[in-house]
């Protein structure tokens, strides 16, 4: 971690003419992540007149507003407070959302290859899986698809050569050290090692999806009795 | 006899036609994107045109147009690229109000010149609103008639008109000699919307990674011809040229994106984001379209070339600031227009 770097952020840039894109540091770290949870609180509490939302990524925000309300240069000082504000805020409570999923079988069809290809059995997979605390670092991609960090490398499999032309939403995958949940159905080629009857998207509930950038998520095994109760309870 | 609610049915859904306003505002955080009409300035001038708000739901149409058949007397209104719409059999011009008679069917035909079209029906368009829009996301399958394209048989509701709107039907349906259709003799200027060139220019900001340009790409950006290929939908158009270089190698993490960025593929190829763009990607963007040159883009076709020119963020704004009065201004034009005796 070279100071040098460290000091030269947040950085501003003027992004299109509706958005402005605060950098506060590069890559993937857990840090940077809590700064970006912490600005964009203190960002939402502060209700600035022109700011329509703020758009978390791993080492950056969109702060999106609109120009007729607000002036760029007016909003990146305020802006500019506001990061100065919430590094010396309190941390923002973290919410925990527990994801029941069914692995192997029907529900996860790749279950048998992510063992053989990690020399553990099925059971160790799941243990492993279900085992860490993983952060939402951000939502993107699709409506309600969460980037999660915290998967222990041990079950790192490579993506699928050719991906499915089409994978059931609330499939649980494994693409390389990363691991996810696909709110809809889509092409994909993570390896599938079981499936929620969550509906991570839903566009006539409020809040639309399950989850939200700085939640985490503990992945809980269930039976596919109880899978089936649960996809009945939900549809 | 005054008739409240238009049923619109669905004849041909054309190449890809779907319900769009002006999109969802406020939800990238949960990964939705905005959506809405791709070319939005188009959808405005033809809600205003029909005595709507600019902000009404609309049908949007795709290089080959929808045939709609309406079950009551419509007001409605065509824009966008140069399409030949005919209403039972007869041509009739885009970017005017237009009185339809009960049972006349609009029929939308292929694009001379540009891709998109916009029908517009003087009323509220019967459609629930999800997460503050009409929109169709056919993504992520929602929004619009269940999240899909419109196809043969589907119907739509729309009404009431506003009372503006009904008076100027009915004296436009009186002035009707004959026939199901009838238009005033005045049209929106067209100048105004739209560049039939076949050589776009359009006018960019410069994006976030800009400086890890490579020094020859950025003097590349402006000086070249980008060709159109077929791979261009709602999402973003996909840009053939030289190659833009970057003098950063390593892969940078998902960003948030905005609508117009130019992202900068693996290849070195361009790609820009329309409307129905993700709302993070993992591209390096190097620029932005500014917003007054998106109703451009929405209109290219593969095969055609464009070229790109830098702009200031003020000047950018002051011709976004500049297009809405323009937009103010019809409206109140068309208000009068639309209250005048025959």
């Amino acid at each position: 971690m070279g100071q040098v770097v460290e000091a030269s952020y947040p950085r501003f840039t003027v992004f299109g003419d509706e958005a402005i894109l605060v950098r506060f540091g590069h890559g993937i770290d857990l840090r940077i992540h809590r700064q970006i949870q912490q600005f964009c609180t203190e960002l939402a509490q502060r209700a600035i007149p022109g700011v329509i939302e703020c758009v978390p990524a791993y080492d950056c925000a969109s702060v999106v507003f609109n120009p007729d309300a607000v002036r760029a240069s007016a909003l990146v000082s305020k802006l500019e407070a506001i990061v100065r504000a919430s590094a010396e805020s309190t941390v923002t409570p973290v919410r925990v959302v527990e994801i029941p999923v069914c692995y192997g079988g029907d529900q996860g069809p790749d279950l048998p290859y992510v063992a053989n290809c990690t020399g553990m059995s099925q059971a160790d997979v799941i243990a492993i899986h279900t085992a860490p605390d993983y952060t939402v670092y951000m939502i993107g991609f699709a409506p309600g698809f969460p980037y999660l960090g915290g998967m222990d490398t041990s079950i790192a499999v490579p993506r699928k050569a050719t991906p499915r032309p089409t994978i059931p939403a609330g499939s649980v995958g494994i693409a390389g050290v990363q691991t996810g949940v696909y709110p809809l159905a889509t092409p994909g080629g993570w390896q599938l090692i079981g499936r929620t009857p969550l509906r991570l998207f839903d566009p006539v509930s409020n809040p639309p999806t399950l989850l939200a950038a700085g939640d985490v998520v503990r992945f809980r095994a269930i039976s596919e009795e109880e899978y089936n109760e649960l996809c009945g309870a939900t549809s | 006899m005054w008739c409240y609610i238009v049923k619109l049915t669905i004849r041909s859904g054309g190449l890809l036609s779907s319900i769009q306003d002006l999109g969802r505002s406020g939800w990238q955080h949960f990964g939705i994107g905005p959506g809405g009409a791709i070319d939005a300035r188009a959808l405005q001038v033809a809600n205003l045109l029909v005595g709507n708000e600019a902000g009404e739901a609309g049908i949007e149409m795709t290089v080959r147009g929808a045939e709609v058949n309406c079950d009551e007397d419509a007001l409605v209104a065509v824009c966008g690229g140069e399409f030949s719409v005919r209403v039972d059999g007869q041509p009739v011009p885009m970017w005017r109000p237009l009185w339809v008679a009960r049972g006349a069917t609009i029929h939308v035909g292929y694009a001379q010149q540009g891709s998109r079209a916009y029908l517009a029906v003087s009323g509220t368009w019967r459609i629930p609103l999800l997460l503050g829009s009409k929109s169709t996301n056919l993504y992520a399958g929602f929004g619009g008639l269940s999240g899909y394209a419109l196809r043969a048989g589907d119907e739509v509701e729309i009404g009431p008109k506003t009372l503006l709107a009904e008076r100027f039907a009915r004296n436009l349906a009186r002035s009707a000699s004959a026939g199901n259709v009838t238009w005033p003799s005045w049209q929106v200027s067209r100048a105004m919307y739209g560049k039939s060139v076949s050589e776009r220019v359009i006018r960019v900001l410069p994006g976030p990674d800009s400086p890890f340009m490579t020094s020859e790409a950025r003097q590349r950006l402006y000086n070249q011809v980008y060709l159109v290929t077929p791979a261009a939908n709602r999402m973003g158009i996909q840009l053939q040229s030289a190659p833009i270089d970057m003098v950063e190698s390593t892969e940078p993490v998902s960003k948030p994106v905005v609508t117009g960025a130019l992202q900068r593929l693996h290849s070195g190829q361009l790609t820009v984001l329309l409307a129905d763009r993700q709302t993070t990607g993992g591209y390096p963007v190097i620029g932005v379209v500014a917003a007054i040159d998106l109703a451009q883009l929405a209109q290219v076709r593969p095969g055609e070339t464009l070229r790109f020119v830098p702009i200031t963020h003020e000047r950018s704004l002051a011709l976004r600031a500049q297009s809405q009065r323009a937009l103010r201004q019809l409206q109140v034009a068309l208000w009068k227009r639309l209250e005048e005796r025959r």
